[in-house]
């Protein structure tokens, strides 16, 4: 489970806002889909295997992936 | 349902500045896939990467309108390409058969182009540095040899004593034209340095000056430093004419044209900045053909164009070995090339292309060679989609002096193909560990 | 039907681009009948978060991402909402768009810009020559390509002098050793070459001219600067009736065979009273908008031009009519900051411009 350090909403472009902070951001769909499932609870493992069903990619690859994007996002200071 | 096509994830952080729009979707989003025809993956799979690709009808048909831009302003002209910029044999060679005489500034090129079964009067032999028995060969076959200096004057002289001939010489000249002025090579004639030796050299018998020569710099896009070239050369053949009787058999306004390239220091692209062949071909023509002579008693007319002819015929295939995100937040690929085979980063913001479709959606990436230098880097930003391990990228326009300046460095140099018509053909294989080693040698004393 | 005009230079800030200007120019003072379409760089480019201003804002490349790609977005935009005429406005984006002018052509989108000659000749560098041609005076510029021209350059001009860059920067010099200060500090910024320009005591103007296909003077727009921001330029200014100023500037656009708009920076010598052109700048001026208050729509003017009409000459300019530029802030929700980003565009409902 991820925590959400501040107040954001996600448009449907996958433009990102945060309230709190004022920065903005953009989020390409895959990045887009990742977001929605942390924001409904999802664990890594659960949104993994959404990518998986969803997507044509390998399994490895999208681990690699997603840990790369929860980098990114904690970087950011956005979880 | 059928699955989508998958992008890697990635989130953009908007800077509150200094960011360039990305509207209009950028040309690296746009793959390239075939070079001439050819699937760019199959070059690589069968050559290895990186692999430099040359487009044979690209450089024929540049050739062919240079010549033609020239040939219609001027009567009597004839190009002698530059080798320093690339001497493979095989785009000698193709120049060559186009009609192409050869530029060479060291012995190493003269024998290159000899060898090629170039005759002695169709090579001009420039460069600050040439030895005396290279001079004396060069003599013996008929060249065309542009002096530089007072002591390659003397050295001709006694070679002319040696030979028991007149030996017939050019003058390499330099002017204030350009920002820094070339003032290396050749005699100034603002001062008066040009005059003095042409008169010196004009009085002693030994030799004879038929040629003068001048070669402003590279990559040159400003079109009036060639109107300024031509009218200097002008003025002082009119003054050695009238004063020392001297007549010219040919003028050579050199090389220095520019190609699409890009200029890290320049805002625009090259591809708009850089003039067309018969822009170059005006402002030289224009006022070299003012002089007023009846056709027939014109100089011929050389230049030696380099950068210009070699440049865009070539590509650099290239892998992407490592993605990276870096502490700044940006994001880092790491190439199979580095800048030991592409010298030319130095000066040029080069132009990416991908091949594969990797999405729309870019992002600002730095590209790094593959080499163990932090210096080595091929591009500090550019605009990329999400290019993965293991996917290529083409570099467009590398001919020009980064084959010829290639360093050896921890690496391989990668093989060259040329293709026309459909067909591949290996112009220079990939170097082997042998090649590289062959000139070494391992004393018994100091094996272990 | 009314004519659709896209304008480039939408962002007013500090230093105000032109393209509001025009804009304004075209809706004064009854609105304009087509659509008016911004074409900004950035996100945050000022004038196109002003709804009054114009009915659609688009997101387009920077000039040095290449021809291609600024074609592509134009004909994009174009297809979008139907471009019938183009006026850029900044001095970045003018070779571009004189290569790209066949192209645009070809989509039924129409420019009056000046040639690429003409371009060529007024490049601060070429200036003295040109002038020199045409019989037109000019402070006297010596061009430094080599640092051992220096002394003897000084010593032609005589003091003061400037010591100027070719693009950027000029700095006003009374001794040698001054001189040699500016010079050392210009050349380690931006390197060679630079200029070495007579220092004129005198008295500065502006003109905002139009040209036709054969550097008529189809209108002018004489104006004395009256306040300053402290990067020169103008928050206010006066227009003039000088029947000296137009006629300078009906020779020199001649000369030059001037098409299009241009900015004439003049200066009088103080004691003679003759005339100096300083520099032209191939565009409107950020103050065009003076113009149409002044009975002189030159942005108007333009887009007849643009559409291969062939106006009259304008009357002169109503002279003593002053601007002074008043900055404001404008509220937006953030849809117009999204939009934006996401999309690269922004409409506002339809409105009389
Ligand atoms: C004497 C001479 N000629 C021709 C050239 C070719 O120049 P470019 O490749 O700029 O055409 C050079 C390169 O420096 C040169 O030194």
């Amino acid at each position: 489970m991820y925590e959400f350090k501040n107040e954001l909403t996600m448009s449907k472009s996958g433009f990102l806002f945060d309230h709190s902070s004022g920065q903005t951001y953009t989020l390409n769909p895959t990045g887009k889909l990742i977001f929605e499932k942390m924001q409904e609870g999802l664990d890594d493992e659960a949104i993994l295997s959404t990518l998986i069903e969803e997507f044509e990619v390998e399994a490895h690859i999208a681990r690699r992936d997603l840990e790369d994007f929860i980098r990114q996002l904690k970087e950011m200071g956005v979880i | 349902m059928p699955k989508q096509k998958y992008i890697k994830p990635i989130i953009i952080r908007h800077a509150s500045a200094g960011m360039a729009n990305k509207f209009g979707r950028p040309l690296t989003a746009i793959p390239t896939q075939r070079i001439e025809g050819i699937q760019i993956q199959e070059l690589a799979a069968n050559y290895g990467s990186p692999l430099f690709v040359l487009s044979v009808r690209e450089l024929r048909q540049r050739y062919r309108e240079l010549h033609r831009a020239f040939a219609n302003r001027y009567p009597n002209f004839q190009i002698a390409y530059s080798y320093k910029t690339n001497y493979l044999k095989s785009v000698c060679s193709i120049l060559h058969q186009e009609g192409a005489w050869a530029e060479v500034v060291s012995g190493f090129e003269y024998d290159i182009a000899r060898d090629l079964g170039m005759p002695g009067n169709q090579i001009i032999f420039n460069g600050p540095y040439k030895k005396r028995d290279e001079l004396k060969r060069a003599f013996i076959d008929g060249a065309i040899v542009n002096i530089d200096n007072y002591d390659e004057l003397n050295v001709i002289e006694s070679l002319a004593d040696e030979l028991g001939k007149t030996l017939e010489i050019g003058v390499r000249l330099n002017m204030n034209l350009n920002n820094p002025p070339w003032y290396k090579f050749g005699f100034n004639v603002e001062s008066g340095q040009a005059y003095d030796v042409v008169r010196r050299a004009q009085s002693s018998g030994k030799v004879k000056v038929v040629g003068l020569h001048i070669h402003a710099g590279t990559y040159i896009d400003d079109l009036t430093i060639y109107q300024k070239a031509a009218a200097g050369i002008l003025q002082f053949y009119q003054s050695i004419r009238n004063q020392l009787g001297v007549t010219l058999k040919y003028w050579d306004l050199g090389g220095g044209f520019a190609s699409r390239n890009t200029l890290h220091w320049a805002y625009l692209p090259g591809e708009q900045t850089c003039p067309s062949y018969s822009q170059y071909a005006d402002a030289i023509s224009s006022t070299l053909m003012s002089i007023g002579l009846p056709p027939n008693e014109m100089p011929r007319l050389f230049i030696e164009p380099g950068r210009a002819l070699v440049d865009e015929p070539f590509s650099l295939i290239t892998k992407v070995v490592a993605e990276k995100r870096l502490p700044s937040g940006q994001r880092a690929v790491i190439l199979d090339a580095g800048m030991n085979i592409l010298s030319s980063v130095q000066w040029y913001k080069y132009g990416i292309q991908t091949v594969q479709d990797s999405g729309t959606m870019v992002e600002d990436t730095v590209l790094y060679g593959g080499l163990c230098m932090n210096i080595d880097v091929l591009n500090a930003n550019v605009s990329l989609p999400q290019v993965r391990f293991g996917e290529y990228l083409l570099i467009p326009h590398v001919g020009a002096y980064n084959l010829s300046q290639s360093w050896q460095f921890i690496f391989l140099k990668p093989a060259v193909i040329a293709i026309e018509d459909g067909e591949v053909k290996v112009i220079k294989r990939a170097e082997t560990r042998e090649i590289v080693q062959a000139a070494e040698e391992l004393p018994d004393d100091f094996r272990f | 039907m009314g004519i659709n005009v896209a304008v480039t230079g939408l962002h007013a800030a500090d230093n105000p681009a032109p393209g509001i200007g025009v804009l304004r120019s075209l809706r004064y003072p009854n609105g304009w009948d087509g659509e008016l379409i911004g074409l900004a760089y950035d996100t945050y480019d000022t004038g196109i978060y002003d709804r009054h201003l114009m009915n659609h804002a688009y997101l387009i490349p920077y000039p040095n991402q290449g021809k291609e790609q600024v074609f592509e977005r134009i004909r994009a935009i174009h297809k979008a909402v139907g471009i019938d005429v183009l006026i850029p406005t900044l001095d970045s984006e003018l070779q571009l768009y004189q290569q790209l002018e066949s192209e645009l052509k070809g989509l039924g989108i129409a420019m009056y810009l000046p040639s690429a000659d003409t371009i060529q000749k007024r490049a601060k560098s070429k200036l003295l020559e040109f002038c020199k041609a045409n019989d037109i005076e000019t402070p006297k510029t010596i061009v430094i390509n080599d640092p051992r021209q220096f002394g003897d350059a000084l010593d032609e001009i005589g003091f003061p002098l400037y010591v100027k860059g070719v693009f950027y920067d000029a700095y006003a010099c009374y001794t040698r050793d001054e001189a040699l200060k500016q010079f050392e500090k210009l050349r380690l910024q931006w390197g060679l070459p630079a200029l070495i320009q007579e220092a004129i005591n005198g008295e500065e103007f502006d003109i905002c001219a139009m040209g036709d296909d054969e550097g008529n003077l189809l209108g002018s727009i004489p104006m004395r600067k009256l306040r300053l921001t402290d990067k020169g330029k103008a928050w206010s200014a006066i227009t003039l009736n000088n029947p000296r100023l137009t006629e300078f500037s009906k020779k020199t656009m001649k000369a030059l065979s001037w098409r299009g708009p241009c900015e004439l920076e003049i200066l009088q010598e103080s004691k003679s009273r003759k005339l100096y052109l300083l520099e032209i700048n191939p565009r409107f001026p950020a103050w065009i908008f003076l113009g149409a208050g002044a009975n002189q729509n030159l942005p108007k003017l333009a887009v007849e031009l643009a559409l291969g009409k062939r106006p009259e000459p304008l009357p002169p300019v109503s002279s003593g009519i002053t601007f002074v530029r008043h900055a404001t802030d404008l509220i937006c929700p953030l849809e117009y900051i999204e939009n934006l980003t996401i999309n690269g565009e922004l409409h506002f409902e339809k409105q009389k411009m």
